[in-house]
């Protein structure tokens, strides 16, 4: 039989190192105790008889969750005299949250106690174990009055805290010592001048923690201070203790007061108000809740908060050791002094600055007094800038002086050392600072002194007529008044692009015109050209029917004027003053035959001639003359065309 | 005369009428009374040695200019002689620019300049032409950019309509060939004085430029106290400045030397 090795039991020696590793990690993780804070605490430090106590153990850890089951209690703390334990074993409660990435986790370990007995309940010191680790528990006091009156804080008893007022008495018997409002002052005997803050509180008890609504306070006349208000809306609740009883409060409102007289000061009675959110009952089935603000039965009860009188008691500053220089400046400041130049002329002027700054009351802080400068001349009233912090006087900033000096002469001078003192109330005593001397070198100037002040420029005009010093000096202002404003300048009004257009536009129009013009011209030219071949047969037989009539010498002279028109005609010139040389040249020119220009050379010469003497011409031989003409017209105009078709015109 | 003859001066006629059309006679100011009792009012506080009430005085006068339009020359000067009497120098400077920017031959303007800029304890650097350029830089700013313009429209306008009575007329009429003539010269005049025009309109309307009103007004690389501070600007002082401003500070350039970087808004003013 084979023996089988089974590898499901088999380890091999990596998975045993693995397995050792991770028991130890974790024994080392179980083992290692956590970051734990305890402490104990009662829900009241001040009960009735009967009511109950709880007594509250709580573990905070900022590690791990907190394991109920490691908890133990080696030494339980005993309740002493008039406490009597309800239960045996504690409520257990446990909560974790993140804040920040923090993880914080809790665990709280209840115990019920009932007070029987008035006085004063002790519950012993305790120890309680967590994962080996023992802490000790703090003793505890609690205080058993027998009925709800004892409960209040003495405050209240005494006037000092005035009990809440509704309109419902038995109300304001349940609300008394469980809400209030006071005044809280920074200081009841500050000196004159010395700010100090004044602060309204709302208490309520910790059972009502969540029930107020609407905390508003209505601040009295403040007589006797400069008051100004502070931003309370950001502040948050706190717990704390009055007369022995915790309370949640919260400040509603806050004043910085600044006492401007010395003596007894009263803030008198006034109020500040809330609303508290109670459950009501039914009063019939047709009642219903629902609708009630809140929702389920609650609603808001408007309740007053009076605020006892407050008495602050201002101290007037000390005469002793008040320096010179003391211009009623309280609060604790620095002083710095600066001038804007180190290099002048007899004709600028300095600026000296003077800055106080640091925390105190501003409105205290007076202008600074200059030392005795004979070199200088101060030639205006001083500027006074002021810069408060949060815009509040009362808190603080910076308050700063500009003087304007004028150098009385040339040379290096000096302003000497400027001191200044305020009353600082945190050491009680006056404190006087002084800045160092500035040293300017001044040069002379132009000497406006020696101008006429003003003037005109008439005066100029006549002084720089008289030949005086003018040119060197500044000149006067201009007395007769100009226009209140000047035009834009040209090239923004309006028609100045229309301006550039129009003769632009205009000349477009001339040359247009010219154009249609000179098209004109070669039309008619070119109408002429056509016509003058019917033209010149027109007047041949002009004078064909003269030479029928037997009129010869109308006979050539009407036809040298046609021979001659149609020539010019062709030549595109006047037929007026065209020499015969002129006409012969025109036509070889043109392309005419040199026979045929010849010929009509002297056609024309037998026309002059039988103009004047017309016996020498009968009419046979002015018919031929005739007919020859009509040949050389036609020849001629015949080579003028054909030209033309040649050169292309 | 023939109809081709009375043509041309149809023309030139109905051009004339065009320019009488786009006359614009200058505008009454209606509110003249009450601020020539306010300039005297004014002038008699600085008469009075009270320059502080007659610099505010004169403010108020200059912060009345519609939109749009300039103020006086002499306004701005009379305010910048209250400016020096008042010992801000800066500020006298700056308006004195700004008196010679609206009237360029105001001869007192250029004299108090002068003096103001010499009374400052660190007299601002003044960059200048290239010697063969100046009469040409004087002659450019001689006239405001407006008279350019105008110039330069009158020389068009002329020799446009010179163009025109010779092209209707030719240049075989005596008075077609004095057109001629004028043509040509206008024509050239209108070109010379459209290279003037070109830069002095640029100067005015495109170039914005300040003055420096503090003393040691600290030009920085950025725009921000915590920057680099990169030059000392002089009260006085004429810089160019860029469009844009950047959380209330300027980019400027030093014209002598172009150097350029950011200068707190209040350090300067605009001419």
């Amino acid at each position: 039989m084979e023996a089988h090795r089974n590898d499901r039991y088999s380890f091999s020696f990596p998975s045993i190192v693995f397995a050792l590793g991770c028991a130890v990690a974790l024994c080392a993780t179980q083992g290692r105790s956590a970051d734990l804070e305890v402490t104990a605490k009662v829900s009241q430090q001040v009960a009735t008889i009967g009511s109950q106590i709880d007594y509250t153990i709580s573990l905070v850890s900022h590690d791990a969750q907190i394991d109920s089951r490691q908890i133990q209690i080696p030494e339980m703390p005993t309740f002493g005299e008039g406490l009597r334990l309800g239960s045996a074993r504690p409520q257990t409660s446990s909560r974790s949250s993140n804040l920040n990435g923090q993880w914080t986790h809790e665990l709280d370990l209840t115990w019920l106690a009932v007070a029987t007995k008035a006085g004063m309940a002790s519950i012993s010191n305790g120890r309680i174990a967590y994962r080996g680790e023992t802490y000790d528990l703090t003793p505890l006091q609690v205080s058993i009055v027998r009925n709800a009156a004892e409960a209040m804080p003495p405050e209240l008893a005494s006037g000092d805290i005035l009990p809440a007022q509704t309109n419902d008495a038995s109300m304001d018997q349940q609300l008394r010592g469980k809400i209030f409002a006071r005044l809280e002052v920074s200081k009841t005997d500050p000196y004159l001048q010395e700010p100090i803050t004044v602060e309204c509180v709302l208490y309520r008890d910790m059972s009502m923690a969540n029930q107020v609504r609407n905390a508003s306070w209505e601040p009295p006349d403040w007589k006797g201070f400069f008051a100004a208000e502070q931003d309370a809306s950001r502040e948050r609740g706190r717990e704390t203790t009055v007369g022995g009883r915790r309370y949640v409060a919260n400040t509603i409102g806050r004043f910085s007061l600044t006492p401007n007289q010395a003596g007894k000061l009263t803030i008198p009675l006034h109020a500040a108000q809330c609303a508290l959110q109670v459950q009501r009952r039914r009063s019939s089935l047709f009642d219903d809740p629902f609708f009630d603000f809140g929702g389920f039965g609650a609603q808001l009860q408007p309740v007053r908060l009076p605020i006892a009188e407050t008495t602050i008691d201002v101290k007037p500053l000390p005469a002793d050791g008040r320096p010179a220089s003391f211009q009623n400046a309280v609060g604790s400041f620095d002083f710095t002094a600066s001038v804007d130049r180190s290099a002048m002329t007899t004709d600028d002027f300095l600026t000296l600055r003077i800055a106080i700054g640091g925390k105190g009351f501003l409105g205290s802080i007076g202008e600074p007094r200059l030392p005795d400068m004979p070199d200088w001349k101060l030639t205006e009233t001083p500027s006074a800038k002021t810069e408060a912090l949060n815009d509040n006087q009362a808190l603080g900033g910076k308050k700063t002086f500009e003087f304007l000096l004028k150098a009385q002469k040339p040379g290096a001078l000096t302003i000497p050392t400027i001191s200044y003192a305020f009353f600082d109330p945190a050491e009680r005593r006056y404190v006087e600072q002084h800045s160092d001397p500035f040293k300017i070198d001044v040069k002379k100037g132009a000497d406006r002194k020696l101008l006429v002040a003003g003037g005109d420029a008439t005066e100029r005009t006549h002084a720089r007529d008289s030949g005086g010093e003018v040119v060197d000096r500044i000149a006067y202002i201009h007395t007769d008044a100009p226009p209140a404003s000047i035009a834009p300048p040209f090239y923004r009004r309006a028609f100045y692009l229309p301006l550039h257009l129009a003769p632009l536009a205009l000349l477009a129009l001339a040359l247009a015109w010219r154009a249609w013009r000179l098209q004109a011209e070669r039309h008619r030219d070119a109408r002429e050209l056509r016509g003058a071949g019917a033209r010149a047969r027109r007047e041949l037989r002009g004078a064909a029917a003269r030479l029928r009539k037997g009129e010869l010498e109308q006979f050539h002279e009407t036809l040298a004027d046609a021979i001659r028109q149609f020539l010019a005609t062709k030549m595109k010139r006047s037929a007026k003053g065209l020499t015969l040389e002129e006409i012969e040249a025109a036509c070889l020119e043109r392309g005419v035959r040199e026979e045929t220009a010849r010929e009509m050379r002297r056609t024309l010469e037998l026309c002059d001639q039988a103009r004047y003497l017309p016996e020498t011409v009968g009419s046979e031989a002015a018919g031929q003359t005739l007919e020859q003409a009509g040949r050389l017209l036609q020849e001629i105009d015949s080579a003028f065309a054909e030209r033309k078709r040649r050169s292309g015109k | 005369m023939t109809s081709q003859n009375t043509l041309p001066w149809l023309a030139v006629a109905l051009a004339l009428a065009l320019l009488a059309l786009g006359w614009t006679p200058a505008r009454a100011d209606e509110d003249k009374a009450p601020f020539a009792a306010r300039w005297n009012e004014a002038a008699e506080a600085y008469r009075a040695q009270d320059y502080k009430r007659a610099a505010s005085l004169y403010e108020a006068m200059l912060a009345e200019t519609p939109e749009g339009h300039r103020p006086s020359a002499d306004l701005c000067y009379n305010l910048g002689n209250a400016y020096y009497h008042s010992g801000r120098t800066g500020m006298a400077v700056w308006m004195y620019e700004r008196a010679l920017a609206i009237a360029p031959r105001h001869g007192d303007a250029r004299q108090n300049l002068a003096l103001a800029r010499a009374s400052l304890a660190t007299p601002p650097p003044r960059p200048e032409p290239f010697f063969l350029f100046k009469p040409l830089a004087l002659l450019l700013r001689y006239l405001t950019a407006g008279e350019w313009a105008a110039l330069f429209a009158a020389l068009f306008v002329g020799s446009t309509l010179a163009a025109t009575v010779w092209i209707l007329l030719g240049a075989r009429s005596p008075l077609g060939r004095l057109a001629r003539i004028l043509t040509f010269v206008g024509c050239g005049s209108a070109l010379l004085t459209g290279a003037f025009l070109g830069p002095r309109y640029y100067e005015t309307e495109r170039e914005r430029c300040g003055v420096v009103v503090q003393d040691g007004a600290t030009v920085r690389a950025g725009p921000g106290e915590d920057e680099e501070e990169y030059f000392q600007s002089a009260e006085g002082e004429r810089l160019l400045v860029d469009e844009a401003s950047v959380r209330n500070w300027l980019k400027v350039t030093r014209p002598s030397d172009g150097r350029t970087g950011y200068l707190p808004e209040e350090a300067l003013r605009l001419i």
